[in-house]
This record gives C-alpha cells, sequence and structure tokens, in this order.
C-alpha cells in the first residue's frame, strides 16, 4: 500500500468516525465538538485533492465560524440540551434502514458507471486560477452570493435581536 | 493509487450518515449539525469531479465557494430562527414547533 492511500485512508476514517459521533452522541456540545473534527479533516480531503484554496476556506469558515455559531446557540439553549433528555425521536430504526438502502444505492450506481479519467493534468495555483474565473465569466453567480450573504444578514439580525416593548 | 471511487464512496458514506441524523434526531440544532455533513458530502463529490475528470477550467471548486456560500448564509439564518423560536416557545425540539398547524 503507498502512502498517499494510506493518507487518505486515515483522513477518511476520521471523517466518518467524527461523522458518526455528531448524528450519535447524546449531548448535543459533544455532537459539535465531533462536527468540528470531520469538518477540519475533511480540508484534509481537500487538500488531497490539490484544492488548496478550498480547503482553506473549509477551515476558516467551517471550522472557525459555523461551528463556533452553532456552539454559541447550543448554550444560548443548553437547559433543554441536557443529557437526560432523550435526543433521538421513535424512526431510529427505519431511518437507519433508509441511511444503508442510500448507500447501497450509491454503491450501485457507482459500480455501473465509467468515469473519463483526465491523464494529470498539471495544475496551476489554485488560486490564481479561481480569483480569474470570479471576477470574469462567473462574476454574476459571485455578485449575487455578495446578495445573498448580506440579506441572509441582515434577516438574521432582525429575528434575533430583542423585541423592544 | 487514490482514485476518484475513493472520493466518491465517502462522500456517499457522509451523505448517509448525514441524512440518517437529520432524520433521527429530535433537537433543531441537531438537524442543523447533519445538515452541514450534507452540505460537506457535496463538497467532496464537486471537488473530486473537478480533480478527475478532463476540463479545462476548475469549475467544480467554483461550485464548491457557492455551496459554501449559501451553507454559510443557511446556517446563520437557520440559527437566528432556532434563538427566535427559543426565546417564544422556550422548546428546541421538532415535535413541539406546531404552533402554525391548523
Amino acid at each position: 500500500m503507498n502512502l498517499p492511500l494510506m493518507i487518505f485512508y486515515g483522513l477518511a476514517a476520521l471523517v466518518v468516525a467524527g461523522a458518526l459521533g455528531a448524528v450519535l452522541f447524546k449531548n448535543l456540545m459533544h455532537s459539535a465538538l465531533s462536527l468540528i473534527l470531520s469538518l477540519f479533516f475533511v480540508a484534509g480531503i481537500f487538500f488531497m485533492l490539490e484544492a488548496d484554496f478550498l480547503a482553506v476556506v473549509q477551515i476558516m469558515l467551517y471550522v472557525g465560524g459555523i461551528t463556533v455559531l452553532i456552539l454559541f446557540v447550543i448554550m444560548l439553549t443548553y437547559r433543554l440540551t441536557d443529557k437526560d433528555i432523550r435526543q433521538t425521536n421513535h424512526q431510529v430504526l427505519p431511518a437507519g434502514i433508509a441511511g444503508l438502502g442510500l448507500i447501497f444505492v450509491f454503491l450501485l450506481i457507482l459500480s455501473k458507471t465509467k468515469f473519463v479519467f483526465d491523464p494529470g493534468a498539471a495544475q496551476d495555483n489554485s488560486v490564481v486560477i479561481i480569483g480569474k474565473l470570479l471576477l470574469t465569466k462567473y462574476v454574476l453567480p459571485f455578485e449575487a452570493a455578495g446578495i445573498l450573504l448580506l440579506v441572509a444578514m441582515v434577516g438574521a439580525i432582525l429575528m434575533a435581536r430583542k423585541e423592544e416593548k | 493509487m487514490v482514485t476518484i471511487y475513493h472520493y466518491l464512496v465517502l462522500s456517499c458514506i457522509l451523505f448517509a450518515i448525514g441524512v440518517f441524523g437529520a432524520l433521527t434526531r429530535r433537537n433543531i440544532l441537531g438537524i442543523l449539525i447533519s445538515l452541514e455533513l450534507i452540505f460537506n458530502a457535496a463538497n467532496i463529490n464537486l471537488i473530486a469531479f473537478s480533480h478527475y475528470l478532463p476540463s479545462s477550467e476548475i469549475v467544480g471548486q467554483i461550485f464548491a465557494i457557492f455551496v459554501i456560500a449559501v451553507a454559510a448564509a443557511e446556517a446563520v439564518v437557520g440559527l437566528a430562527l432556532v434563538l427566535a423560536l427559543y426565546r417564544n416557545t422556550k422548546e428546541v425540539f421538532a415535535e413541539k414547533m406546531n404552533i402554525m398547524k391548523g
């Protein structure tokens, strides 16, 4: 077994372990910390795919931003997430069957598909390419994403602030 | 050698775990955590295709950037909704949030 494959299996095992923890832990605080582990190693997977810019964005935005936000909200609502309260509904068995069935169907599709591979296309620095594409060909979606983020920020402030009497 | 199938199988397992979590959690914050896992499964898929399949541009990575932007907006609005609901009803469980039911 060569080195890239070993690194991939290590990263994949940590990603799946973190995801299972995020889904299965009773205490939601542990669950969010486990999510941080999983997302961090997803950034490692991005590095293996030579997507260096996206790996850094993943660490900054997901690990540093979204999960911290989730942790804040968990702490603000903490009395209802204590570990002696049931955290799952009555659909664990059907949902487990659905998840395994989903994996089975995906593997069936993958085993029947032949992909055309690119024989080692030498890539430039991906930051340069992404920057050029975002300001030339994809400038309209870029601006739309900016407007979306602005609207989301204003909406979140409007909904989360205290109502004045 | 790591092939595209390795990444696709990893992404499919991550997606299934996220779907399982979104279906079984009672707490709405747990459902949001599971949604983040699903977004990440989609991102791994997009970047793997962008890396392995012939293409002159890295369109998959551009798409993944927009997925991350939309995921950030979704998380912010979702958490603000959870806070507003918690302030009004003192509940974070999904089955209790039925005040719009006729």
